[in-house]
C-alpha cells in the first residue's frame, strides 16, 4: 500500500525517513552499546587500555591495533577470575545472593499478589500504592536507613532488644543484611508480575477445579499456581538480575568477608587500576546478566500467560474475612519496612545527633539549610542530567517500537531490550575504556554520562511505547496513507500523538530510574556535574549521616511525586 | 479536513522543525558545560580531603585572586588512579591531600607530578625529627601533618578504659568494637598497614608478623567502610567503641561539640601531607598560584581551623598536640620501601581480609 | 441422579436484577434446557445452581438437600463450560482425573493429601492406581476419546476438547450436570453431531442435565421440557413441542423463531373461530383468542404458494406479489407483498423450473388451524 499523494513520493518518503531513522539509531547502537561492550572485551584479554574506535574509524590504525591486541592477548584474566579465590568468592557469592533473594522475594509476594489479585483486600488501593514504594528509594538509601533501623544503634534493634533481651538482633553488615535490604526494596519487582499472571488468568479454570470437588487450597496448588508459573519466573529472573547489579547496597553496608563481582569490579577499576581485572568482571557480569534476562524473555514469551482464554469475566473475589484479614495484615507487615526506612530516613534529616535511643536527641533544620546551601546544585544537576536522558530517550522511543514494529526490524528490538543487562558498573567501564581518546574523547564530561542513562535505562522507555503502538493498529496508518497524507505526515499526525500517553510515560520512567542511579554515577560524573544519588553516596560513605540523610528525603520527595505522576498517566504496567 | 496537497513541502518543514527541537535539546546540555570555566580563571585541583574543607579553600582562594576553583573529590587510591588516567591528558593541575605522601612518592615514581619549589618555602629542610616534610626532589611539600591514632567517644568509653597502644587493641573484649577504613579506598588504612609492616621490621621481625597482627586486628574489626573518616563518626554516633582514624578528625568533630576524643598509641605513623603540581598540566601558572595559597598563611590557617597540624610556622594550631609533641610519638619510616611496596600490601590486604 | 429445585431466585449486580425471581423444577433424569438470549439470566441461573454465584435471594435444592449456601466443591454437581476450561497444564488424564483426585485429597488423610499433591508434580512418583485409572479410561470410552489420554490439551481439536470436558464432568459420577453453551464454540456440522452424543450419554446414565442455550434449535432437539427467560425471568415453560405450538408471548414466539408475526385485533366470532385483523387483511383463525391485541403468526412452512391463476383452495387465501426470492436448496423462501403486509412462504423442495421471480403474481393459502394468536405480553 503506497502513500495516497503519489507512488514515487511516498516511496522516496520511505526511503528518506525509515531508512534515515533506522541508520540513526543503529549508529546510535554501534557506537554506545557495541564499541564499549567490544573495548570491554578486547581490555579484559589484553589487560592494557586499547582505543577500538580509534582503530575502526582509521583505517592504518586498525592494524596496529589489531596487532597489539594479538600481541597482547591471553586468558589471564579469565582464569584469574576462576582461580584466584577472592574472585571466585565474588562469583559465587554474587550468584547465590542473586537466588537466594529471588526466592525470598518470590515467597515474600506470593501472599501479598494473591490477596490484592483475588480477594476483596481491605484497603486493597493502600496496599497496591504502598507496594510501589520500595522502588522509588535507591538501595544506597535504603540500606543506610537500615542501618538506622537494625544497625546496633538502630531504633528498631533497641525496641527489639528491650523486649526480647538480646543484645543484637542481625548484624546488618552482613551478607544476611545486605540479603534483607535487597527483598524488602525488591520484591515488587517479583510481586507486579505475578500480580498480573492471577489477574489475568482465566477464572473458569479454578471454577472447573471448585465443581470438580477441589477445595479452596488445593485448587490454588493444582491450578492457579501452575499457571501463574511462568509469571512467577518472570519475576524471580528479574529479581535475581536487579540483585546482580546492586551496588548501593554492599558498598554502604561493606559487608564482611563477602566480597561481590559488582563491587569487585569498582574496585578493580578505581582502587587498583586493574583495567584487565576490571573489564573481565564486567564482562562475566554483562554475559551473566544477558543470560538470565534472555530466558526471562523466553519464559514469558513461551506459555501464553495472559493469553490462555482471554474472557475477561466477573471473576468472583474471595470475601472470606479470615483470609483476606490475614492478608492484608501480612501485606502491611512486608510493606512496613519501606515505609519506616523513610520514616527514618526522615528522623535522621531532621536530627542534630542520633545515637542510641528511640529517637533524635535533638531536632534542627540545619541540615536542610545545609542542603539547599550547598548541594542546590547537584538537585539542579539531578533534573538536568536526567532531563537530557529524557530529552534523547524521547527521541528515540518514538522511533524504535515504530520501526521494530511496523517495520519488523527486529535486531533493533534485541538491541533496545539488551541494555537491561548492563549493570551500571560494567557499563561505566565499558564506556570509560572506549571513549578515553580521540576521535570521541567523552569521559570527564556531562554527555557521557547522559548517554550512559539513555542506554541503561531506555528498556523502561521502550517497553511502554512498544506496547503503545502495538496498541494501535497499523490500518490507522493506511487510513491516512489512502487519504493522500505521505509517510512522516501520518506518523506526526496519527501515530505520535496516539502514542504520547506511552512514550511520555515512559520518558519519565528514564528520567526517574535515572536521577536514582549511583552506580555508573560515581564513575563517570564530572565534579562540576554530580547528581543528587552521588552527593548522597559519597555523604554516607564519609558518614556525613545527617545532611545526606536530608537530601537523600529531597530525592525521594522528587521520586514519588514524579512516580504518582506516571501512575496517573499510564498505570502500574509502565513501571517496568 | 485539510487537504495534503502540499505534502512535500510540510514534511520537510516538520523534519527541520523537529532536527532544530532535537538539537536544541543536546546543545542546552552540552553548552552548559563549555560555558562553565574559561580556561584563564581557572585551576583544577585534586583533593581527597574532606569536600567541606577543600571547598573552603578554593573560595578563599577565589577571592582573593578571583581565579575560580575546580574541586574534584574521590578516595585517596581513587584520585592516585584517575590521575594514572589522564596521564597523557591531565586534567588536574595540583594535588593535594590523600592519606600522608606514601601514595604521592608512588605517583612520583609513576611520572605524574612534577617538580615545584616554592618560593616561600625553598628553606624548608627535609626532614624534621623522623618526620619528612618534603620530598628530596621538590616533587612535593608537606601541608600539614596527620598522625595516626585511635578515636573513641568518652561518653561511652572512659579515657581511662580506652587503649593505649596498638597491642592494646588485640585484647579480646574489644571485639566488634573497633572500625578501621578499607585500605582499597582510603589513604589513612593503607598507611596504617603500611606503618605495621616498617614496624616490625624494624624490631627484627618479618612481614608475616605484621600480618598476623591483621588477622588478630580482623577478629575485633565490626566493619571496614570505604571513607577514612566514617570510623571517627561511627564512634561519635556510637556505632563503635574505637575508630583507627587520622588525629584532625576526631578533633575536628569535638570541636564541633560532638563527644569524641583521640589517642595516640605509643609508636604510630606521624606522616606530612602534601600538595604537588601535576605534570603537564594545562595551567601551571594558576596551579602555582594555588600551591602556594594552601603553604601560605590565609590557605594554612583555614587548615588550622579544621584542626590540622600545620607546618606554617606563622601560623598556629589549634589542635591539642602540637608538632614537636606530636613527634616524640612518631616512628621511624622507610619511604622508599613503603613506596615501592604500596600497591603490593594494599593488594594482599585485600586478599586476605576484602 | 437427582431432581433439582429452584424457587424465588434472585441474583442482585449492584441495581441490576440478573435474575429476577426465578422458580424452577428439573425432575430426575430430565433434559431441561434453559433457553433465551444474551443477558437473561439463563447463564447466572447455572452458575447460581453450580454454586460459583451466590444469589441474593431464593432457594436451590438438589435432591433432598438444600444447596443455597453450600460452596461449590461440595455439591454434586458436574459442569462443562463453554469455553472447555480445560486445564492447559495437565493432560487429558490428568483433566478428568482431576476431580476424582480432588475427591480423595478432601476425604484423605495428611498421608493421602501429599500423595495427591505429589501425583502433581510427577507421576512417575505418584503413578495413579489401578481404580482411579479404570475410572478414568470409563469416562474416556464413554465419550469416544480411548486413545488420546496422554495428550495434552491443546493438542486436541474443539469438539474432542469438549468431549474430555464432558468426560471430566462424569467421572465423578455427579448428580445433576449442568451444561453452559457447550456448543456454541463448534463449527455447524460439529454441533450437531456432539448434540446427539450429549444426549445419548445423558439418556444412557439417566442423569439430570441441565442445558443453558441460545440456540432455540438445539434447545427444542435436545430438551425433554425447557424454559425461556428474558430479563431474568422465566417467560415460559413447557415441553418443545408445547413452546413451538403455543408461545405464550410475542417474545417466546419471536425467539423460537416464528415469522409472519403480525400486530392484529383479535375478534371472537363463534364458539372456534376468531376473526383476525391484520393490517389491511383480515384472517380466519380456528380456536378462541383470549385478548383482543395479539400477534398473529403463520408458519412459513404452513403457507401454500400458487401463481395468480392457478387454482387454491384454503381458509385464508390472498393475492399477492413476489418480492424476492431465495434458493436454499432444500426449501424455497420467498417474499410475498400482500396489501400492507410481507409474508415469508417456505416452499419445500422447489423444482428449479418451476422458482417465482420478483414481480409474479402470486396467491398464498393457509389454514385457519395454521393462524397462532399470541396475547401482546
Amino acid at each position: 500500500m503506497t502513500a495516497g499523494s503519489g507512488g514515487r513520493e511516498g516511496w522516496r518518503g520511505r526511503l528518506d525517513f525509515d531508512r534515515l531513522a533506522y541508520i540513526a539509531v543503529l549508529a546510535f547502537f554501534f557506537l554506545f552499546l557495541l564499541v564499549p561492550f567490544l573495548s570491554i572485551l578486547v581490555v579484559s584479554v589484553t589487560g592494557r587500555e586499547v582505543n577500538l574506535l580509534g582503530g575502526l574509524l582509521g583505517l592504518s590504525r586498525m592494524e596496529e591495533l589489531a596487532r597489539r591486541i594479538a600481541e597482547a592477548a591471553s586468558a589471564k584474566y579469565y582464569v584469574q577470575l576462576l582461580t584466584f579465590p577472592r574472585y571466585f568468592r565474588a562469583l559465587v557469592n554474587s550468584v547465590t545472593l542473586g537466588l537466594g533473594v529471588a526466592a525470598a522475594c518470590i515467597l515474600l509476594s506470593l501472599p501479598i499478589a494473591f490477596g490484592l489479585a483475588r480477594t476483596r483486600l481491605p484497603a486493597a488501593r493502600l496496599v497496591g500504592a504502598l507496594c510501589l514504594v520500595p522502588l522509588m528509594i535507591p538501595t544506597f538509601i535504603s540500606s543506610f536507613a537500615f542501618l538506622l533501623m537494625f544497625g546496633k544503634t538502630g531504633w528498631i534493634t533497641q525496641i527489639i532488644s528491650s523486649v526480647l533481651g538480646v543484645q543484637e538482633f542481625f548484624d546488618v553488615h552482613s551478607p544476611f543484611g545486605v540479603g534483607m535490604v535487597q527483598v524488602f526494596f525488591f520484591f515488587p519487582y517479583a510481586l507486579l508480575p505475578m500480580l498480573a499472571v492471577f489477574k489475568v488468568m482465566d477464572p473458569t479454570l479454578e471454577e472447573a477445579a471448585h465443581l470438580l470437588g477441589a477445595r479452596r487450597f488445593f485448587a490454588f496448588l493444582t491450578t492457579t499456581l501452575p499457571l501463574a508459573a511462568p509469571g512467577i519466573g518472570a519475576g524471580a529472573l528479574l529479581v535475581f538480575v536487579v540483585s546482580l547489579e546492586d551496588f548501593g547496597t554492599p558498598m554502604i553496608l561493606s559487608p564482611r568477608r563477602f566480597p561481590l563481582l559488582i563491587v569487585e569490579a569498582y574496585r578493580e577499576m578505581v582502587g587498583y587500576f586493574n583495567w584487565g581485572g576490571a573489564a573481565t568482571i564486567a564482562v562475566l557480569l554483562v554475559l551473566l546478566s544477558a543470560l538470565v534476562l534472555l530466558v526471562q524473555r523466553r519464559v514469558l514469551g513461551s506459555t501464553e500467560f495472559g493469553t490462555i482464554t482471554g474472557k475477561p469475566a466477573s471473576r468472583e473475589l474471595i470475601e472470606d474475612p479470615r483470609i483476606c484479614t490475614g492478608l492484608f495484615l501480612y501485606s502491611l507487615i512486608a510493606l512496613a519496612i519501606p515505609v519506616m526506612a523513610i520514616y527514618s530516613t526522615a528522623v535522621q534529616s531532621f536530627a542534630t545527633t542520633w545515637g542510641a535511643g528511640l529517637l533524635p536527641d535533638g531536632f534542627t533544620l540545619a541540615n536542610y539549610a545545609y542542603v539547599i546551601e550547598r548541594s542546590a546544585g547537584a538537585v539542579l544537576n539531578s533534573f538536568l542530567l536526567g532531563g537530557a536522558a529524557l530529552t534523547i530517550s524521547l527521541a528515540l522511543s518514538a522511533v524504535i517500537p515504530y520501526l521494530v514494529v511496523r517495520r519488523r526490524k527486529v535486531v533493533l528490538d534485541y538491541l533496545g531490550f539488551l541494555p537491561l543487562a548492563l549493570p551500571g558498573v560494567p557499563l561505566a567501564i565499558a564506556m570509560i575504556l572506549a571513549f578515553n581518546n580521540p576521535p570521541l574523547k567523552l569521559t570527564g564530561t556531562a554527555l557521557l554520562l547522559i548517554i550512559a542513562y539513555v542506554i541503561r535505562r531506555m528498556p523502561y522507555a521502550l517497553r511502554s511505547t512498544t506496547a503503545s503502538i502495538r496498541a494501535i493498529g497499523p490500518d490507522l496508518e493506511e487510513a491516512s496513507f489512502a487519504l493522500g497524507a505521505p509517510k512522516f505526515l501520518s506518523l506526526w499526525g496519527v501515530t505520535l500523538p496516539l502514542m504520547l500517553p506511552g512514550i511520555f510515560a515512559g520518558a519519565i520512567m528514564v528520567f526517574l530510574t535515572s536521577i536514582r542511579e549511583v552506580s555508573a554515577t560515581i564513575l563517570l560524573a564530572p565534579q562540576e556535574w554530580k547528581p543528587m544519588s552521588l552527593v548522597i553516596f559519597e555523604g554516607l560513605l564519609r558518614g556525613e549521616f545527617y545532611t545526606s540523610s536530608a537530601i537523600s528525603m529531597i530525592l525521594i520527595a522528587v521520586v514519588m511525586t514524579l512516580q504518582y505522576a506516571v501512575l496517573r498517566l499510564v498505570g502500574e504496567k509502565a513501571l517496568f | 479536513m485539510k487537504t495534503r496537497a502540499h505534502g512535500g513541502r510540510r514534511r520537510g518543514m516538520d523534519r527541520r522543525t523537529f532536527l532544530k527541537t532535537a538539537g536544541a535539546a543536546v546543545a542546552s546540555v552540552g553548552f552548559p558545560a563549555i560555558v562553565r570555566g574559561a580556561e584563564e580563571k581557572r585551576v583544577v585541583l585534586y583533593c581527597p580531603e574532606s569536600p567541606d574543607l577543600s571547598s573552603k579553600i578554593g573560595k578563599a582562594f577565589e577571592a582573593e585572586t578571583g581565579i575560580a576553583v575546580d574541586v574534584q573529590y574521590g578516595g585517596t587510591n581513587v584520585i592516585v588512579n584517575r590521575l594514572l588516567a589522564e596521564r597523557s591528558n591531565p586534567n588536574a593541575d595540583v594535588w593535594y591531600g590523600g592519606g600522608g605522601l606514601l601514595s604521592f612518592l608512588y605517583a612520583k615514581r609513576e611520572g605524574i607530578t612534577t617538580p615545584y619549589t616554592p618560593p616561600e618555602f625553598k628553606d624548608l629542610p627535609l626532614r624534621e625529627g623522623k618526620i619528612y616534610l618534603r620530598d628530596k626532589d621538590w616533587h612535593f611539600v608537606g601541608v600539614e601533618v596527620f598522625v595516626i591514632g585511635l578515636a573513641y567517644n568518652p561518653k561511652n568509653l572512659p579515657k581511662k578504659d580506652a587503649p593505649k597502644t596498638w597491642e592494646d587493641l588485640l585484647d579480646p573484649r574489644w571485639k566488634g568494637k573497633i572500625q578501621m577504613p578499607n585500605p582499597a579506598a582510603s589513604g589513612t588504612a593503607t598507611l596504617t598497614v603500611l606503618g605495621r609492616m616498617m614496624l616490625e621490621k624494624q624490631k627484627g621481625r618479618s612481614e608475616k608478623d605484621a600480618w598476623d597482627y591483621f588477622e588478630r586486628l580482623n577478629k575485633n574489626v565490626s566493619l571496614y567502610p570505604e571513607s577514612g573518616a566514617a570510623p571517627t563518626r561511627a564512634v561519635a554516633k556510637g556505632d563503635a567503641l574505637i575508630g583507627i582514624c587520622f588525629s584532625f578528625m576526631p578533633w575536628g568533630l569535638a570541636a564541633r561539640g560532638e563527644s569524641v576524643d583521640f589517642i595516640m598509641p605509643d609508636t604510630t605513623p606521624v606522616i606530612a601531607n602534601p600538595v604537588a603540581m601535576v605534570k603537564g598540566s594545562k595551567r601551571p601558572e594558576n596551579g602555582k598560584k594555588l600551591y602556594n595559597f594552601i603553604l601560605g598563611e590565609k590557605g594554612q590557617q583555614i587548615l588550622a581551623d579544621y584542626s590540622q597540624i600545620v607546618l606554617n610556622k606563622k601560623v598556629k594550631s589549634k589542635t591539642p598536640m602540637t608538632l614537636q609533641e606530636v613527634g616524640k610519638y612518631a616512628m621511624d619510616m622507610d619511604m622508599d620501601w613503603a613506596e615501592q611496596n604500596y600497591d603490593r600490601i594494599r593488594n594482599e590486604w585485600r586478599g586476605r581480609f576484602g | 441422579m437427582a431432581s433439582v429445585r429452584i424457587q424465588d431466585l434472585v441474583k442482585l449486580y449492584g441495581s441490576l436484577r440478573a435474575v429476577d425471581g426465578v422458580s424452577l423444577a428439573v425432575e430426575e433424569g430430565e433434559f431441561f434446557a434453559l433457553l433465551g438470549p444474551s443477558g437473561c439470566g439463563k447463564t447466572t441461573t447455572l452458575r447460581c445452581i453450580a454454586g460459583l454465584e451466590r444469589p441474593s435471594q431464593g432457594e436451590i435444592i438438589i435432591g433432598a438437600q438444600p444447596v443455597t449456601h453450600l460452596p461449590a466443591f461440595g455439591r454434586p454437581c458436574g459442569m462443562v463450560f463453554q469455553s472447555y476450561a480445560l486445564f492447559p497444564h495437565l493432560s487429558v488424564f490428568d483433566n478428568v482425573a482431576y476431580g476424582l483426585r480432588a475427591r480423595r485429597y478432601r476425604q484423605g488423610g495428611p498421608v493421602r493429601k501429599a500423595a495427591v499433591l505429589g501425583s502433581f508434580l510427577s507421576q512417575r512418583a505418584f503413578p495413579p492406581d489401578a481404580a482411579l485409572r479404570e475410572r478414568v479410561r470409563e469416562a474416556l470410552h464413554l465419550v469416544g476419546l480411548d486413545e488420546q489420554e496422554a495428550k495434552a490439551p491443546g493438542q486436541l481439536s474443539g469438539g474432542m476438547q469438549q468431549r474430555v470436558a464432558l468426560a471430566r464432568a462424569l467421572v465423578t459420577e455427579p448428580a445433576v450436570l449442568l451444561l453452559d453453551e457447550p456448543l456454541s464454540n463448534l463449527d455447524r456440522k460439529l454441533r450437531i453431531s456432539m448434540r446427539g452424543t450429549i444426549r445419548k450419554i445423558q439418556q444412557a446414565l439417566r442423569i439430570t442435565a441441565i442445558y443453558v442455550t441460545h440456540d432455540q434449535e438445539e434447545a427444542l432437539s435436545l430438551a425433554d421440557r425447557l424454559a425461556i427467560m428474558d430479563r431474568g425471568r422465566v417467560v415460559q415453560r413447557g415441553t418443545p413441542a408445547e413452546i413451538y405450538d403455543r408461545p405464550a408471548t410475542p417474545f417466546v414466539a419471536d425467539f423460537i423463531g416464528a415469522e409472519n408475526l403480525f400486530p392484529a385485533r383479535a375478534i371472537p366470532s363463534g364458539p372456534d373461530l376468531t376473526l383476525v385483523e391484520a393490517g389491511d387483511l383480515t384472517f380466519r383463525a380456528a380456536g378462541r383468542a383470549k385478548a383482543e391485541r395479539v400477534r398473529a403468526v403463520v408458519r412459513p412452512q404452513a403457507i401454500r404458494l400458487a401463481r395468480a391463476e392457478e387454482p387454491l383452495a384454503a381458509d385464508n387465501l390472498f393475492q399477492g406479489e413476489v418480492r424476492f426470492g431465495s434458493y436454499l436448496g432444500a426449501t424455497a423462501r420467498y417474499e410475498v407483498a400482500v396489501k400492507d403486509l410481507v409474508f415469508i412462504v417456505d416452499v419445500p423442495d422447489p423444482r428449479p423450473g418451476a422458482l417465482y421471480a420478483p414481480g409474479d403474481q402470486v396467491q398464498i393459502g393457509f389454514a385457519a388451524e395454521s393462524v397462532l394468536l399470541v396475547e401482546e405480553a
